[in-house]
């Protein structure tokens, strides 16, 4: 009964966030988003794969399958190999943990693009961007070596070598605050696509021109686009009416800038920025004002850490502690479905995408692909690289109307967008 | 076409556009036609017995081991088709629904005690054993299966107990049965060592 490899077997536990995901999800919510890059030339599959076997060994956040414990679940080190496949599914489908030789990621490639799928559980979109950056400069060294010179091939492909903690326990300060009874927003409904399916469009615009609008208003590219999307929703959807519940905003907030943190796992939270619509005459400059008020007070260091303060000290609750997990599942899913009440859309910024210099004649742009679900049934990323501004809807509702809305609005400013799409709306559903 | 106004396009100064995006070929359908017919067959079957037994009522309750046999099945399938990798667990789910529809079937049909006597303690066994074979079978990653064997060998021992509340009155099966399970946890006290240490701690971490 002895076992060679015991000795070596190695766990850590999934970080605050984290212990989330592997509750909610399922193949209607799959808690898996994208980050993916796309190249001037096609994409080899063998050459990809090598580069992942490279990759890999660098992140130990996602060398892992997951396992249940009895109270938790848990991350045990994954010593097999991931697969590289053709990309053959929608976007961000549910990661099933018993395929893919069990781990939390997948790696696919279509055409000049090479996706990498995450699952939730391991790591947030900047752990995901660092990973996909330094697989891409693994292919390029590969597929280039020939044409690279010295000094670039021996480039290491992370400038930091990341750490596996858990930031929210790390930066945990037993905080009290007032709590507030999270209000209902307003939800957006229409007629959904075939189940499983999802439909991308994806926005490319000028990022000095889009910087430059916002620039002219004084605010900063989060606060404009949220209010761009708010203001979408009163246009489109509300017909400039009032309604008794707020359109809100949730984005979501990279912690490492605001406590100093390297770590490969999640450390992200929120802000909920909104509008109620009390009146029928809104501008766009009165929303824009008000939005930008409630990021300058929300998007605080103080408030920030009441939000950590807030999930750990539930996760260190003896009670909650001491509940075995099939109780604990059932606590999590009525928790999950209260929080998605509170928002009308999901907005993520991965903001500008640096590469070394040497490998930037290789790469075209980046996207970010966050999944939906039915209570949150249209989600947008952004994200930059060079002067290429991709923005992502993704969306299981069948008319696109919030997108058309939204980029008529960026076009009128003067913004040339240009628009591709996953083919979902086209198809004769 | 646009996908947001549906506007045709036409030939764009020339260029020739590639798909971005492979098309994808989902049949949300069919797995749904095969789950209800299988819904479909489970209600009709359950309540065609349950009928047959009400009109039919000779003192035995025969429909009660029917609808038993049909959750067995769905627990089962969807068991199967959701955790295929340890088999081990698999086992565990053996057992304890196998225990529970012969417990059923006894009493159904005019307890006399069959199943607490025989078919359970010697389902934990059967089990014990099967799982111990698995340990040697699969000696690299045994220490997955040490949670699902304490359960069974624990399962084991509940024979024993019953045996002391006067539930069952044939006591060999139950020895056996007490016997095997016991002789399962020394055997993993002695050999498991860290192994076991390890894979408890990171099992009933909290």
């Amino acid at each position: 009964m002895r076992n060679e490899n015991n000795s070596e077997t190695k766990w850590h536990k999934l970080d605050n966030t984290a212990n989330v995901f592997p509750i909610i999800s399922n193949k209607n919510y799959s808690s898996v988003f994208r980050v993916a890059v796309r190249l001037k030339e096609e994409v080899d599959g063998e050459t990809l794969r090598e580069a992942l076997e490279n990759t890999l060994p660098w992140f130990n956040s996602f060398s892992v399958k997951l396992r249940r414990g009895i109270f938790w679940h848990y991350f045990e080190t994954n010593k097999k190999q991931p697969l590289v496949e053709r990309e053959q599914a929608y976007p961000c489908s549910f990661i099933d943990p018993n395929t893919n030789n069990q781990f939390l990621f997948k790696v696919t490639y279509f055409r000049k693009r090479i996706n990498l799928e995450v699952f939730h559980v391991i790591t947030d979109g900047t752990g995901a961007m660092k990973f996909l950056k330094a697989l891409t400069y693994n292919y390029i060294k590969l597929a280039y070596r020939d044409a690279l010179p010295e000094k670039s091939l021996n480039l290491p492909i992370v400038d930091v070598v990341s750490d596996v903690e858990d930031s929210y326990h790390k930066n945990y300060r037993k905080l009290s605050y007032p709590r507030h009874k999270t209000k209902k927003a307003y939800k957006i409904k229409g007629e959904k696509l075939p189940i499983f399916s999802m439909g991308v469009i994806h926005g490319y615009v000028n990022t000095t021109a889009l910087l430059e609008l916002c620039k002219q208003k004084n605010v900063s590219l989060t606060q404009y686009i949220s209010t761009l999307i708010i203001w979408c929703i009163y246009k489109e959807y509300l017909n400039e009416q009032i309604n008794k519940n707020s359109v809100q905003v949730n984005i979501p907030v990279n912690l490492r800038q605001f406590f100093d943190s390297t770590t490969e796992m999640n450390f992200f939270s929120y802000i909920n920025v909104g509008i109620e619509i009390s009146q029928k005459d809104y501008t766009f400059d009165e929303m824009l004002e008000k939005i930008s008020e409630q990021f300058r007070s929300q998007l605080t260091k103080e408030n920030l850490a009441q939000s950590i303060s807030d999930n750990v000290s539930t996760e260190r609750n003896i009670f909650v502690r001491c509940a075995p997990l099939v109780v604990k599942n059932l606590g999590v899913r009525i928790a999950y479905v209260s929080s998605t009440k509170a928002n009308t859309i999901v907005l993520s910024n991965l903001g500008k995408i640096e590469v070394y210099e040497d490998f930037k004649e290789y790469i075209d742009s980046f996207e970010v692909v966050v999944s939906v679900s039915k209570s949150e049934p249209i989600k947008c990323t952004m994200c930059s690289f060079n002067d290429k501004f991709v923005f992502t809807f993704t969306s299981i509702l069948r008319t696109p109307y919030l997108q058309r809305t939204f980029f008529r609005f960026l076009s009128n400013q003067g913004l040339d967008v240009t628009i591709e799409s996953n083919g979902v709306y086209n198809e004769d559903l | 076409m646009c996908p947001l106004c549906r506007t045709v396009l036409t030939n764009i100064e020339g260029e020739n556009y590639q798909m971005v995006y492979p098309k994808i070929e989902v049949d949300p359908h069919k797995y749904n036609i095969i789950k209800r017919l299988f819904i479909f067959i489970s209600v009709l079957s359950a309540a065609g017995s349950v009928i047959t037994n009400y009109l039919t009522y000779n003192g035995v309750i025969w429909s009660a081991i029917t609808i038993a046999v049909i959750i067995y099945f769905w627990v089962v399938m969807t068991y199967s088709i959701k955790r295929n990798i340890n088999f081990a667990s698999h086992i565990l789910i053996q057992i304890l629904c196998v225990s529970a529809i012969t417990v059923i079937m006894d009493n159904s049909i005019g307890y006399v005690g069959w199943s607490v006597n025989h078919v359970i303690p010697e389902i934990m066994i059967i089990a014990n054993v099967a799982v111990l074979i698995l340990v040697f079978v699969n000696r690299m990653y045994w220490y997955t299966y040490v949670l699902n064997q304490i359960v069974i060998a624990v399962c084991g021992l509940i024979p024993g107990v019953l045996y002391m509340c006067g539930v069952i009155d044939v006591p060999l099966p139950t020895i056996m049965a007490t016997a095997t399970s016991f002789i399962v946890l020394i055997v993993m006290i002695i050999f498991g060592d860290k192994t076991i240490k390890s894979e408890l701690k990171r099992r009933f971490h909290f």
